[in-house]
């Protein structure tokens, strides 16, 4: 593999785990915009463990994503106070203040960075990201994904056929910010140095854009949104300086046909109906 | 025991913002009698299964459950203690199939995390789908399973959630206009599945305008007028009762 | 010496306002959180540098990076709000964010990321009583930011226009229905907020006399903190909130060090947040609480 193609592939894989962090509050109906902070809590958490305890690289950005779930639930708790535009903006302020944190935080480098010295290959992540893939995947398939629906479409009904609401919503939140943290973790030991400047509102705004470009509504969404995201710009190539521009053209043209994304469920059922139909006509004239 | 009664009002009042929409409000409804609660509009019909299911608190008043006081139950416990209900504007989740739909119906009874955590939109032999289907097949849904609820037509959407409320396991099923905005065959339909579901001991509480069918479907009515009740017993006594008979053709008629 | 950072915060604090305001008019009237306005900010400040440098008179330059702020704006309502309405609240986020790739990239193509000096006629009009120095382009902005809020206020309480407008901030659906033009107000609405927007961009470029690609960012977000600071929807509260925040932002600097900047201002808004999301002077009616 040449080093470009790895180069893309790693961004890939990385962008699809951030992907599923933004994926799950949304499905729960929570649009964060801080997922950077959390992403960057796993980076530099994992390299700190690993830095200054020795602990093997992939266990320190496992426990760097569970850091990063638990910090979750507890900020859920004052964060889910708030509804709609209001929660978007508190994961905002949340994040800032953590990307401070990260600028101030002289301990771990502060605004010069902080190296990591254990290094995690294209191969280790790939595993990583099939494993974050195939675990969304399998909870959308539970009742946890079936009651998540439950509370997205109407937090009232949920509540009333016993579903809790609020854990589920706290859940939702704190389970991507665990994959956020996790992604990060892989990313500060691939490239295996932590940049605090990376963690910006930029960057959670344009994982927000991939995955709503995606589509919510399917497990798939997430994850043509991040290829999409992550390819055109590349395909894009040859119009060296007019790619980003084309780039948000295209963007902008394909939410006007789909404001809900490239991917709905509808679309993926239909689908789904035509196979099956296909199927009982072979079987039936087999 | 059969004389105790399964859900009882004692002295409910609820007020919103100053405006008294129920006032000392008391009655029982006994297991397995079919009860409707009537009055005009605006009376509070619907405002008492909020109560009831605690969708709001009560100001004072008491509200019990198979004897069980659930007055200060959260509203997210009510349906394992026995009550169930459907709702007057069809509250389905649009963005899941028919089967979903029902199987989000059996939360109440879901406790342990093994069935929380086990894929049931993966595969279909669980006992949970197989009730969920019996019951389906029983309303004369099974064909609809698979599809998504916003497409279905209204009447089959109605029938969907009563069979989402019966899945809860609850005792009562308190109905929130069901046979509102259906034709004349669906409205059969509705009383002949709502039979078979009281005589498998469900109790039913509706709440309807249609009187044809209350008269048809229930043994015992309660007649609420702003917020009080004014008469209670059987249809035919109800529809002697000149308290009734005024509140719904005005005072110069009584 | 703190007077003097004072003073530079309210001016500071006076941009923040009218980016405030921006964001206001279309939360508070659409439910729309547009993120096209620090695209709109940023080209109205390039153009003005692009304009003064182009040797056009001051008065047209100025005149000329408004309008082109102002259309800019009117062009995202034809491809976002438009299409999206009946979606979710986040949705037509998506399409405004594309807006912002797009402007920014568009000056990135033509001038490059660098930073450009904007050469003002103003730079060296100052007064200065006793030891303080006040630049007096910088108090204009400030004094026009308040005087601009008094108007739209008027604007949104007195005119047929207003009372229009507030008919949709309370149901566009209902408003419709009783023969309100949704659809051509609704342009109405971007075009004000592009005009608030775009003349914070001018003002930042005669005041702090640079101007690049993305110079929208930053005082976008400061923006929009001071918004719900001061109370989403509520005009007045952008000006008290995006003051609050230029001052907040200077005595940080002056007590701590710059990079403590994001923290305490950002720190401010998840409090506010937290235990009075309605902001200071509380969310004004305009608001709807519909998720």
């Amino acid at each position: 593999m040449s080093g470009y193609v790895e180069g893309i592939l790693v961004i890939l894989l990385l962008n699809v785990i951030f992907a599923y962090a933004v994926y799950w509050p949304l499905a729960a109906g929570q649009l964060n915009l801080g997922v950077a902070g959390f992403v960057g809590i796993g980076a530099y958490v994992s390299a700190y463990a690993s830095n200054e305890f020795g602990i093997p690289p992939y266990i320190a950005c496992v426990g760097a994503g569970f850091v990063a779930f638990a910090l979750a639930l507890v900020i859920a708790v004052p964060v889910l106070r708030t509804k709609g535009i209001y929660l978007a903006l508190a994961t905002f302020a949340f994040g800032q203040v953590l990307q401070s944190l990260f600028l101030n935080l002289e301990i771990v480098g502060g605004a010069a960075g902080y190296p990591v010295i254990s290094y995690i290959g294209v191969g280790g992540i790939a595993v990583c990201t099939a494993a974050v893939f195939l675990i969304t995947a399998f909870l959308d398939r539970t009742r946890f994904g079936l009651n998540m629906v439950a509370v997205h479409d109407d937090e009232a009904v949920s509540d009333l056929f016993g579903i809790n609401v609020r854990a589920y919503q706290a859940l939702a939140f704190a389970l991507g910010a665990g994959f956020a943290g996790f992604g990060g973790a892989l990313y500060g030991h691939h490239f295996s140095y932590i940049e605090p400047q990376n963690y910006s509102i930029l960057f959670s705004i344009s994982i927000v854009l991939f995955v709503l470009l995606g589509g919510t509504q399917t497990v798939v969404g997430p994850l043509v949104g991040a290829a999409f995201f992550t390819l055109l710009p590349e395909v894009l190539r040859g119009s060296e300086e007019w790619r980003y521009a084309i780039f948000a053209v295209c963007i902008i043209v394909i939410m006007i046909p789909r404001p809900q994304g490239l991917i709905t469920s509808d679309q993926l059922s239909a689908l789904r109906q035509f196979l099956v139909r296909d199927r009982l006509r072979e079987e039936r004239h087999g | 025991m059969a004389d105790q009664p399964i859900l009882s009002l004692d002295c409910v009042s609820k007020s919103f913002g100053g405006l008294n929409v129920i006032k000392n409000l008391s009655f029982d409804v006994r297991c397995g009698q079919r009860t409707a609660l009537i009055g005009p509009n605006g009376a509070g019909k619907s405002t008492v299964f909020n109560l009831i299911s605690g969708v709001f608190p009560v100001n004072s008043g008491r509200i019990s459950v198979n004897g069980n006081d659930i007055t200060n139950v959260p509203s997210r416990k009510r349906m394992k203690l026995g009550v169930s209900r459907s709702f007057q504007n069809i509250r389905l989740v649009q963005h899941l199939s028919v089967l979903e739909n029902v199987l989000v119906g059996q939360t109440p009874r879901v406790t342990s995390l093994g069935d929380i955590l086990y894929p049931i939109r993966m595969t279909s032999g669980s006992h949970w789908q197989c009730e969920a289907m019996e019951v389906l097949e029983r309303a004369g849904l099974a064909a609809f399973a698979r599809d998504h609820v916003g497409n279905l037509p209204y009447g089959v959407q109605k029938q969907i959630e009563i069979a989402r409320a019966l899945l809860g396991g609850a005792d009562i099923l308190l109905l929130d206009e069901p046979a509102a905005g259906l034709n004349p065959q669906e409205t059969e339909d509705l009383s002949t599945r709502l039979h078979q579901i009281a005589d498998s001991g469900t109790t039913i509480v509706v709440v309807e305008h249609d009187m044809q069918f209350v008269g048809a479907f229930c043994e015992y009515v309660v007649v609420l007028n702003f917020g009080e009740m004014i008469a209670e017993g059987t249809p035919q006594e109800v529809r002697r009762d000149p308290h009734v008979i005024e509140a719904y053709l005005g005072s110069d008629v009584a | 010496m703190l007077e003097q950072q004072l003073i530079n915060g309210l001016m500071l604090g006076g941009i923040y306002v009218l980016v405030a305001v921006a964001f206001t008019l279309t939360i508070g009237i659409l439910n729309f959180l547009n993120f096209s306005i620090p695209g709109i900010f940023m080209l109205s400040g390039v153009f003005t540098w692009f304009l003064l440098k182009s040797g056009v008179h001051w008065a047209l330059a100025l005149a000329g990076a408004i309008a082109i702020g102002a259309a800019a704006s009117f062009v995202v309502e034809r491809f976002t709000y438009r299409w999206m309405r009946s979606s979710d609240h986040y949705v037509p986020l998506v399409s405004s964010m594309g807006f912002l790739i797009l402007f920014e990239n568009l000056v990135l193509v033509q001038w490059g990321s660098d930073l450009q000096r904007v050469v003002t006629p103003f730079a060296d009009l100052n007064i200065r009583p006793g030891s303080l120095v006040i630049s007096i382009p910088q108090l204009v902005s400030l004094v026009l930011a308040v005087c601009l809020v008094a108007g739209l206020q008027q604007l949104l309480q007195r005119t047929q226009m207003g009372r229009a407008l507030r008919a949709i901030a309370e149901n566009a659906t209902t408003a419709e229905i009783l023969g309100i033009g949704v659809v051509s107000l609704v342009p109405a609405v971007f075009v004000i907020g592009g005009l608030f927007a775009a003349l914070g961009g001018m003002l930042f470029a005669l005041n702090y006399q640079q101007v690049h690609p993305f110079m929208g960012e930053e005082v976008a977000l400061k923006g929009i903190s001071a918004m719900v600071i001061g109370g989403m929807g509520n005009v007045w509260g952008s000006v008290l909130g995006g003051l609050l925040i230029g001052i907040v932002e200077v005595l940080s600097i002056h007590f701590l060090n710059a990079d403590f900047v994001d923290f305490t201002v950002y720190g401010l808004l998840l409090l506010i947040l937290f235990f009075k999301p309605t902001g200071l002077l509380g969310a004004s009616k305009i608001v709807r609480e519909k998720f």
